[in-house]
């Protein structure tokens, strides 16, 4: 009976490390493999990046543009506006 | 009989104790961040570009720069880091790969580039989007388990124009673990480091004295007397630098100050409302990776 016992308790141990084992080495093979997969993302980060940052560039001297003609026109309309009400004077 | 139970008990233990290193030893070293292992690194960008808003960058670009024009595609430079154990031909393969799976794309190598990092290798990106043909350059530096990679792109008709800009920026790539020493006067080196160590004092005399320990940052007296003059010299009497190293430098001591502080306390936020504009600087937000 002590013999069963013990043989199952060590039964027991053995496959609960050998299971620890085999997640240790999955665990390894994963980050392994997430690491590779992750390899070249600075390439392509860059890559992506740089069309977004090119993209919103020209954007933002779209807008600058737009607020130049933008202040002119106005300067323009309130000299006008001023001229005519001269004018009606 | 004795030896037998002896055997039985030991086994379990023999078998388990194995088990213990290989658990715990390389997994804290894998999943360390970015920001503790890698060295710094920075490019100074030519003159009059603006720095872009770190919202619209990737996660691995630590800085990106650009150039205002009419063209419908303005130039653009970045700077993106990531871990890697490959060589520099082994990492090259694997981003061949990545850029010729899109059939838009053709990636091309280059020749070398020497920077103040060592030798990188130039490559080329073109694709065609809905705003047309474009060119990148792509220039890897493999230095320290890490990948430095800058990203140069215009249009192809705009590209002769700005080529030269990009390989100048390109040769500035440097990295270091001491931004303070890659100034190269002796003088303006020593003057940075008394000045940095006379805030970090200051700083210091505060938290031993503030009853608001976690605001003290914010705090409007020290912000005028101690950190507003540390900022506007760094801007001021640093500009040959570049923006890259000011922005590093500023946020390095920054983050050193708020090491100071008891990890139970709250940390401020590290963007000042008052910060004051860097040069041609559209947005600064500090970025976690750096």
């Amino acid at each position: 009976m002590r013999k069963i016992v013990t043989a199952a308790l060590v039964c027991s141990i053995v496959f609960s490390s050998s299971q620890l084992f085999a997640d240790n080495d999955l665990d390894q093979y994963k980050e392994e493999t997430e690491a590779l997969w992750r390899t070249g993302t600075g390439s392509q980060d860059g890559a992506y990046s740089a069309i977004v940052v090119s993209m919103l560039g020209w954007g933002l001297g779209l807008g600058a543009a737009i607020a130049i003609i933008a202040s002119v026109l106005h300067q323009s309309t309130a000299s006008t506006a001023h001229t005519t009400a001269h004018t009606c004077h | 009989m004795p030896l037998r139970k002896l055997f039985f008990f030991l086994i379990p233990f023999a078998l388990s104790a194995d088990i213990v290193p290989k658990e715990t030893a390389p997994q804290s070293a894998k999943h360390a961040p970015l920001d503790q292992t890698s060295p710094l690194c920075y490019i100074t960008p030519p003159k009059g570009w603006e720095i872009a808003a770190s919202k619209n960058l990737s996660k691995s670009v630590q800085i990106a720069f650009f150039k205002k024009t009419s063209s419908s595609f303005s130039p653009s430079i970045n700077l993106a880091v990531e871990k890697s154990t490959l060589s520099l031909q082994e990492y090259l393969k694997v981003i061949r790969k990545i850029h010729e799976a899109d059939h838009r794309n053709r990636w091309r190598q280059l020749g070398k580039v020497h920077t103040q990092a060592g030798i990188g290798q130039l490559t080329e990106i073109d694709t065609t989007t809905e705003w047309g043909s474009i060119r990148m350059l792509q220039l890897i530096v493999v230095k320290h388990g890490h990948a430095y990679v800058i990203t140069a792109a215009a249009s192809k008709e705009d590209m002769a124009q700005y080529y030269k800009e990009f390989q100048t920026t390109f040769r500035t790539l440097q990295v270091t673990s001491d931004l303070i020493g890659a100034i190269p006067q002796m003088q303006r080196r020593e003057s940075l480091q008394l000045e940095s160590e006379h805030l970090l004092s200051a700083w210091q005399d505060l938290l031993s004295t503030s009853a608001k320990e976690a605001s003290s940052f914010n705090d409007p007296a020290f912000q005028k007397a101690h950190w507003i003059p540390f900022q506007n010299k760094v801007i001021q009497d640093y500009e040959d630098m570049g923006a890259h190293w000011q922005v590093l430098v500023l946020k390095a001591i920054q983050e050193n100050m708020l090491s100071l502080m008891s990890p139970c306390e709250e940390a401020p936020s590290l963007q000042n409302p008052e910060v004051a504009k860097l040069p041609e600087q559209t947005e600064i937000e500090t970025k976690e990776e750096i």
